[in-house]
C-alpha cells in the first residue's frame, strides 16, 4: 500500500479500509486457519484481527508495510487461542476434521474422480499430520513454508534464537516426516 | 526455501513430508462472511468476538496448589520408609486436591433454538449432552438465540441472555481458586449465589467496568453505551475498570458509561425486576439444597 493510502486508513476513511480490507482479508484468514485447522475459530479469530486493526488504525506508519505487523497480530492472538482452556478441551476431544471447513477448503478441479479422490485422501492425510503437531512445531512450518518467512523472522516473532527457531523447524520436519511414514 | 536454512540436511522423507505440506490448497473464507466482515469493517462496526474477552482458563489439572507435607520424626524402630512416605504424601495431596477441586458447571436448563459458539465449537441448545460436557470449565462463549442456565452446585447460578459474548471462569472450587473474574463483551450475564459461594469473589470485567461480587443476586448488561449493573438483593462493587468503586445495594443499579461519563446511579430498571426475581426463585432453592 502507498504511504497515502495508509494515511487514509490512519484516517479511518470507510473506502480506504475497504481497499486495505481486500487487500489483507485472505492472506490474514489462510495463516489463522493453517494455524487453527477450524473454520468457525478462523472466522472468529479473522474478525478480531480485523477488529484490532480498526481500533489501532491511527497509529499505522505509512513508511511500512502493514502486512507483517497484520500477520503479527493474527498469529499472536491464534497463541492466545492455544493457550486457552476451551481449546485445549476441545483439542483433546476433537479430530481437526470436526466441524465445517476442512472440506470446503479443497478446490474444484477437473481431474477424473479416481484421481481427485486419491489426492483428497492424501491431502487429508497431510493435513491431519500437521494438525497433530504440537502448536509451536505446526507454527513453524506454517510460517515457514506457506507465508515464507525466515527463520529470523519466525525467531523474532516467537521470542527465541535464531538458532532455536531453526531446530524448531527441524524438529517439525522430522516430526511431520515420522507422521507422515509410510502414509503417503 | 533454500535447504541451507534447514538446522540440519533434510532426509527424503523429510523432503517428502514439506513438499506434500506445501502442496496443501489454501483455505478461502465463506463469501458472506467474508463481505459482511468487509462491510463491518468499512464502516467501524466490526463487532466483538468471543476473543474480545479472552482469557487463559486454567487447565482442569491444575486447580489447587499443593501443600508441601511435614513429615513428624518418629523413633527409628516405627520410622516408615521413604517409599511409604512418600506414597503417604502423594496420597494426601491427592486427597486434598480431589476433594477442593472445582465443580463443573451444570447445564439446568436450556430454550431451543439457540446455538451457543463456545471456543470453537457451535453448539445446539437443543444438544444438552455436548453443551454439559463442553460447557463444564467454562471458557469463551457466544449465545445466538435462545437462553442458558448453568449452575455450579450450591455456589453459583447464572443465566446467559441471548446475543451475549462473554468468558466464564471455572465454577468456585471448595479450597482454592475461590476467586474467578468474568468477562462480558456484549448482552447480558445475570448472577445468583448459594450458600457455597460464601468466602469466594467472583469479579465480573466489561471493557469498561469492573464488578465485584461476594454473594448476591444482579445483572451485568454490557451494551454500546457502557454498562448497566441491576443489584437485585445484596450489594456488590461497581466502578469504571480504572476508576473508584462504589457500593450498589439491592434495588439499585449503576451505569459506568463507555466514553468515560461519570457513572450514573438509579433505581434499577424495571424491567430486570422480574427476569432476577425469577432467576432467584428457581435457583436458590436448588442451591440451598445443594445442588
Amino acid at each position: 500500500m502507498t504511504a497515502a493510502e495508509i494515511e487514509a486508513v490512519r484516517a479511518r476513511e470507510p473506502a480506504a479500509l475497504g481497499r486495505f480490507y481486500e487487500r489483507y482479508v485472505d492472506r490474514v484468514f489462510g495463516l489463522v486457519m493453517r494455524l487453527l485447522g477450524d473454520r468457525a475459530l478462523a472466522e472468529d479469530v479473522t474478525q478480531e484481527v480485523f477488529l484490532r486493526v480498526h481500533r489501532a488504525a491511527h497509529t499505522l506508519d505509512p513508511a511500512r508495510d502493514p502486512g507483517p505487523w497484520l500477520l503479527t497480530v493474527a498469529h499472536n492472538l491464534c497463541r492466545d487461542v492455544w493457550r486457552s482452556g476451551a481449546y485445549r478441551m476441545a483439542r483433546r476431544s476433537d479430530s481437526v476434521d470436526d466441524g465445517p471447513g476442512i472440506a470446503e477448503t479443497l478446490p474444484a478441479t477437473g481431474d477424473d474422480p479416481p484421481a481427485a479422490m486419491a489426492r483428497r485422501e492424501r491431502e487429508d492425510t497431510v493435513r491431519e499430520a500437521l494438525f497433530e503437531l504440537p502448536e509451536t512445531l505446526r507454527s513453524a512450518i506454517v510460517l515457514h513454508d506457506y507465508e515464507g518467512l525466515g527463520h529470523e523472522e519466525i525467531a523474532r516473532r516467537a521470542g527465541i534464537a535464531h538458532t532455536a527457531a531453526r531446530k524448531r523447524y527441524s524438529r517439525a520436519l522430522a516430526a511431520l516426516a515420522k507422521k507422515l511414514e509410510g502414509r503417503i | 526455501m533454500s535447504e541451507r536454512q534447514h538446522a540440519t540436511p533434510m532426509t527424503d522423507a523429510e523432503r517428502r513430508a514439506v513438499e506434500a505440506a506445501r502442496e496443501l490448497p489454501g483455505a478461502a473464507p465463506d463469501p458472506a462472511w467474508r463481505g459482511r466482515l468487509g462491510d463491518a469493517f468499512a464502516r467501524g462496526a466490526v463487532p466483538e468476538g468471543p476473543f474480545s474477552t479472552l482469557i487463559a482458563v486454567p487447565d482442569p489439572a491444575d486447580d489447587g496448589e499443593e501443600p508441601t507435607p511435614h513429615v513428624i520424626p518418629l523413633p527409628r524402630r516405627f520410622r516408615p520408609s521413604a517409599p511409604w512416605l512418600l506414597a503417604a504424601a502423594a496420597a494426601a495431596v491427592i486427597a486434598v486436591v480431589w476433594f477442593g477441586r472445582a465443580p463443573d458447571w451444570q447445564v439446568v436448563g436450556a430454550t431451543p433454538g439457540g446455538q451457543l459458539t463456545l471456543g470453537s465449537q457451535r453448539i445446539a441448545l437443543t444438544d444438552t449432552k455436548r453443551l454439559r460436557a463442553r460447557i463444564a470449565r467454562g471458557g469463551a462463549l457466544r449465545l445466538e438465540g435462545g437462553r442458558l442456565w448453568l449452575r455450579a452446585p450450591g455456589a453459583i447460578a447464572i443465566e446467559v441472555t441471548p446475543g451475549t459474548v462473554a468468558t466464564l471462569p471455572s465454577p468456585p472450587s471448595w479450597l482454592f481458586g475461590r476467586s474467578m473474574t468474568a468477562r462480558v463483551g456484549s448482552g447480558e450475564l445475570r448472577i445468583t449465589t448459594g450458600p457455597r459461594f460464601h468466602g469466594a469473589r467472583l469479579e465480573v470485567m466489561t471493557p469498561e467496568a469492573r464488578v465485584e461480587v461476594t454473594g448476591t443476586t444482579l445483572a451485568v448488561i454490557r451494551e454500546p453505551a457502557g454498562t448497566c449493573v441491576c443489584v437485585y438483593e445484596g450489594r456488590v462493587m461497581v466502578g469504571p475498570v480504572h476508576g473508584d468503586m462504589q457500593w450498589v445495594t439491592g434495588g439499585d443499579r449503576r451505569f459506568v458509561f463507555a466514553d468515560g461519563h461519570t457513572p450514573e446511579h438509579a433505581a434499577m430498571r424495571d424491567t430486570e425486576r422480574p427476569e432476577l426475581a425469577r432467576l432467584r426463585a428457581a435457583q436458590r432453592p436448588e442451591m440451598e439444597a445443594g445442588r
